[in-house]
């Protein structure tokens, strides 16, 4: 109660203040009536009454201080305070929020970019009720499932949506690829997705789609009229009936952002399983549910290998608990969101130095405040309160270099075969975070120089460098560590680029054409186009060979995990092997060596191709070729054994492999996509167009996309350029703060040693010594600081290692000596000034210095 | 102002306030008199006092203040007490009185 109406008072302070003015008034008049009222004239009686009331001032203040709340007012006035002692160090100012403000600016930038990546709200009503569901551990599952589950009614919402889906648009002769998500007719509805324009899907929509802000703003001019324009999909017209709004977030996630909705077409697709929980419902209990359902789907549709009632998981599609899901994308963010804690602290470190630099030339004054009667505790606020307007400072400037550096990042295009844009904006999280940030800053920064300060006042003087040092080498330490992880990325850049990919690169295209697949509904028809468009292909000049391939090296990935058995080992073994299917001559085209028996033919559907790691797990020693593999119910025979080579990543090393026979997918997500490898006899670059041209003439309603595998390696060496791209620069961040800590350090004990030196330059000593006498400083700051750093890095690098490339460990030496030369030279430059300086020095002034 | 004043007893002031509003609203002028009429010109509430006292006990909600006219025709603000200014009186009247008796009886019997 008496919080709120001293709060009341607060918002009417001008209104009181008149009011007792008034009422002071009244008083002094009432007095003078009563003074007149015995006699005296007027005037006199006011002087009188004004007299005896005393000032008026003060009373107003009394009052006033009645209705105030005690800690703010001094809270108040210690800011007024530290406004006044900051202003009067423009230059300390500056170096300190600088410093913070590049620690804060990074630590946020990476904190938002962490948010919107794992932690994003997907744009839905009420997302916390929603979660993917996954039974049997399958992430998708068939369409015929999917309507058994949602006629059942279990659950207020079932829909599906089929992550990575294409669709040719065709516009004048133009035709393009574009990136659909298709959902079940129901999946706006049950998701409750907001709209721009337009309405969602609805049940029965069939040839309607809702177009993303992009495709709108970009591929059809922002038409205002664009809601009931159609536009030829596939060969078909669509109705456009929604426009999604600029910040949608899919379902999905993990900024994935596709051009288009479009209803599932065809039995063919397997979609993921988004469910709507009853309000309230807990998740054992939506598990329970659902397993019953599986049970029953079980006996609906039996399948051989699994049951739908096992491996039965339910994940949010919002807040932390998805993170879960994606262990290394969680690993790489959580390492970043390290590297910046640490960046921040060297930033504080620094300011700390100079604070305790700082409270040296303010013992005196603290001195004097502390005899005129200010407490301890009173004397710590106050300095806490410079601390902590330095960090609000440091966050403000931390907050705008934010904005700076998340556009910067926004903007980066990654190069990837999936649209995905990362759209940070700042929010509360962010807001709340640099709040923390903000406070966990002043009392790291302050709290040491401040305690240092109140024992200089108690007359206990001395341990100040020695606290400063400290600071200094904490400072080489933590840049040490950060500089390791830096040039581990760097160096997984470099060989990553470099790195053998087992194939040619630069001699090897790619052409991928997706056919409209109302176009070719028999194998006959696509088989036909396939015969067609190798002939046109390898008949372009320039073309050494080409093959049929299911996936693209670098662009596409499978992982199987079932068993495998031989027939000289009868036991399955469970071999995770990546899986493709591939024409004749594929090996070839790519430059991949066939080690024994052959490639694959063209008839050969019960051949295989294997690599040598498979070979290796499956037949051990033993030759492979015409041996037979049997993959759960299918028999495979080898004919042939190829050398490994990088599939989907830089980082594939040793990973099983197998080939079977090339056969153009007509369910998923690379149904009715045509992927051909072609090796040129001349630059790759030159044969972009005529093969697009080929393409483009053999079925003008294709989209065709051709790319030289130089170029097209976006996923293979997306974690090794962005984990270098953005370690580097905290690398070289975290070191310039550092330089500048150990100069100032070097600076100022060059500075409190004038006289000596100068006694020493008096009494002959020579400029070397005085050298040394600097150096020594540093080097004995920075040596310490590296042995530690050193070691440190050495232990909490490790799990890095999952990011790197073969060959590369997280210890390895190179880097380690790397980053020990870069801080050693650092070093030598923060003590050169110094150096100079004393240097400098003139005995006879030295002598007067003080 | 006498110097034969006698200086009010620490924490009486409230006390006196509170006895003084429990007839009816008065304003701060009035305050003043009336506890310098009823107490002989015996005790004086100094100004410099009496506000932050009024004003203390305004945050603490015994009290609440009304603008108004006074007899004198000019505008004033009237404090009147509240129900939990009442019953404070109560309990600082009893707590009064009880260490008043029980210093006279020291003083009388020591």
């Amino acid at each position: 109660m008496e919080f709120r109406r001293k709060f009341a008072f607060l918002r009417r302070r001008k209104e009181f203040d008149a009011a007792l003015t008034e009422e002071m008034q009244f008083h002094m008049a009432e007095r003078a009536d009563e003074l007149e009222r015995t006699g005296l004239a007027r005037g006199e009686a006011l002087r009188r009454a004004r007299l005896e009331f005393g000032p008026a001032a003060r009373v107003a203040e009394e009052v006033r201080d009645e209705w105030q709340f005690r800690w703010l007012t001094d809270f108040v006035s210690d800011l007024r305070y530290a406004t006044r002692a900051l202003r009067r160090d423009p230059v300390f100012l500056a170096a300190a929020v600088a410093s913070l403000a590049l620690g804060i600016g990074v630590n946020t930038a990476i904190f938002s970019l962490t948010a919107e990546i794992l932690l994003s709200e997907p744009s839905a009503r009420d997302a916390g009720s929603i979660v993917y569901a996954r039974l049997a551990g399958n992430s998708h599952i068939g369409m015929a499932q999917y309507r058994f589950l949602a006629d059942a009614k279990a659950f207020p919402g079932v829909a599906g949506l089929r992550e990575d889906g294409d669709i040719n648009w065709r516009t004048g002769d133009e035709t393009q690829r574009l990136f659909a998500m298709r959902v079940t007719d129901n999946l706006f509805q049950m998701a409750g997705i907001p709209l721009l324009q337009g309405r969602g899907l609805q049940p029965g929509d069939e040839d309607s789609v809702v177009i993303s802000h992009r495709m709108w703003q970009a591929k059809l001019a922002a038409d205002p009229a664009a809601v009931g324009r159609t536009l030829t999909l596939d060969g078909r017209p669509h109705l456009i009936v929604g426009i999604l709004p600029e910040g949608h977030r899919t379902l999905f996630g993990l900024g994935l952002y596709p051009d288009l909705y479009a209803p599932v077409r065809g039995a063919q697709t397997r979609v993921q399983l988004y469910l709507r929980l009853p309000e309230g419902m807990e998740r054992a209990t939506a598990m329970e549910r659902l397993r019953l359902l599986g049970a029953e789907l079980d006996r609906a549709m039996p399948e051989r290998d699994f049951k739908y009632a096992e491996f039965i998981r339910l994940s949010a599609v919002t807040g932390v608990s998805r993170i879960t899901e994606g262990r290394s994308l969680s690993l790489f963010f959580g390492m970043l969101l390290a590297v910046v804690t640490l960046l921040l602290g060297i930033a504080c470190l620094n300011v700390s130095g100079l604070l305790l630099a700082r409270a040296s030339a303010r013992t005196q004054e603290l001195a004097i405040r502390a005899s005129l009667g200010a407490g301890r505790g009173r004397l710590l606020r106050q300095l806490m309160t410079e601390s902590l307007l330095l960090a609000i400072l440091g966050t403000g400037g931390g907050l705008l270099l934010n904005i700076v550096f998340t556009r910067g990042l926004s903007g980066i295009d990654l190069q990837l075969p999936v649209p995905i844009i990362v759209r940070i904006q700042p929010d509360w999280r962010l807001l709340a975070y640099a709040s923390i940030l903000a406070l966990g800053c002043a009392l790291f920064v302050g709290l040491l120089p401040a305690r240092n300060s109140l024992r200089a006042v108690k007359q206990e003087v001395g341990g100040r460098l020695t606290l400063r040092r400290g600071l200094v080498v904490a400072q080489v330490a933590a840049s040490i560590v950060v500089l390791t992880a830096s040039g581990l990325f760097a160096r997984n850049l470099l060989r990553s680029i470099d790195a053998d990919p087992g194939f040619d690169l630069e001699k090897t295209l790619y052409v991928s054409v997706r056919l409209v697949p109302e176009s070719y509904p028999d194998a006959a028809s696509r088989e036909a186009f396939i015969d067609r468009a190798m002939s046109q292909i390898q008949g372009v000049p320039g073309v050494e060979s080409a093959a049929m391939t299911g996936m693209i090296p670098f662009n596409d990935d499978s992982t199987h995990g079932g068993t495998a058995s031989t027939d000289i080992n009868p036991e399955p073994k469970t071999i995770r092997r990546h899986f493709n299917r591939v024409g004749p001559g594929y090996f070839r085209t790519l430059g991949v060596a066939v080690v024994a028996g052959r490639e694959l033919s063209k008839g050969g559907v019960d051949e295989t191709v294997i690599n040598e790691s498979f070979a290796r797990a499956a037949f051990g020693d033993v030759p492979a070729v015409g041996h037979t593999v049997r993959f759960g119910e299918r028999v495979r025979t080898v004919v042939g054994v190829v050398r490994d080579s990088k599939y989907a990543w830089m980082s594939d090393h040793k990973r099983p492999a197998t080939f079977e026979r090339y056969e153009m997918e007509t369910g998923g997500s690379r149904a009715s996509i045509a992927n051909f490898m072609v090796r040129a006899a001349v630059d790759p670059e030159t044969l972009v167009r005529p093969l697009r041209l080929a393409a483009v003439n053999l079925d003008p309603s294709a989209a065709v996309e051709v790319k030289p595998m130089r170029r097209a390696m976006g996923m293979a060496l997306l974690p090794s350029r962005v984990g270098a791209g953005l370690l580097g620069i905290m690398g070289v961040l975290g070191l310039l703060l550092t330089t500048i800590g150990v100069y100032g350090l070097v600076s100022y004990s060059v500075a409190r040693r004038v006289r000596e030196i100068g006694l020493r330059v008096a009494l002959g000593a020579a400029p070397g010594r005085i050298l040394r006498l600097v150096f020594r400083e540093g080097a004995w700051l920075i040596g310490v600081g590296l042995a530690m750093g050193l070691a440190v890095s050495f232990f909490v690098t490790r799990p890095l290692a999952q990011f790197l490339v073969e060959g590369l460990t997280p210890s390895d030496p190179l880097t380690y000596v790397a980053v020990a030369a870069l801080m050693l030279a650092a070093g030598w430059l923060a003590c050169l000034m110094p150096a100079r300086r004393a240097l400098r020095i003139e005995p006879m002034e030295a002598l007067r210095h003080e | 102002m006498t110097s034969s004043t006698p200086e009010l007893l620490p924490g009486t002031l409230f006390l006196l306030v509170l006895r003084t509003l429990s007839a009816g609203p008065l304003h701060g002028y009035a305050i003043a008199r009336r506890i310098k009429e009823t107490s002989g010109e015996l005790l004086t509430v100094e100004e410099g006092s009496l506000y932050p006292a009024l004003n203390r006990m305004l945050v603490k909600g015994w009290l609440k203040a009304e603008w108004g006219l006074s007899e004198s025709n000019r505008k004033a603000r009237f404090y009147t007490l509240t129900r939990l200014g009442r019953k404070q009186l109560e309990q600082e009247d009893a707590e009064f009185r009880r260490m008043v008796r029980a210093i006279e009886l020291v003083l009388d019997n020591a």
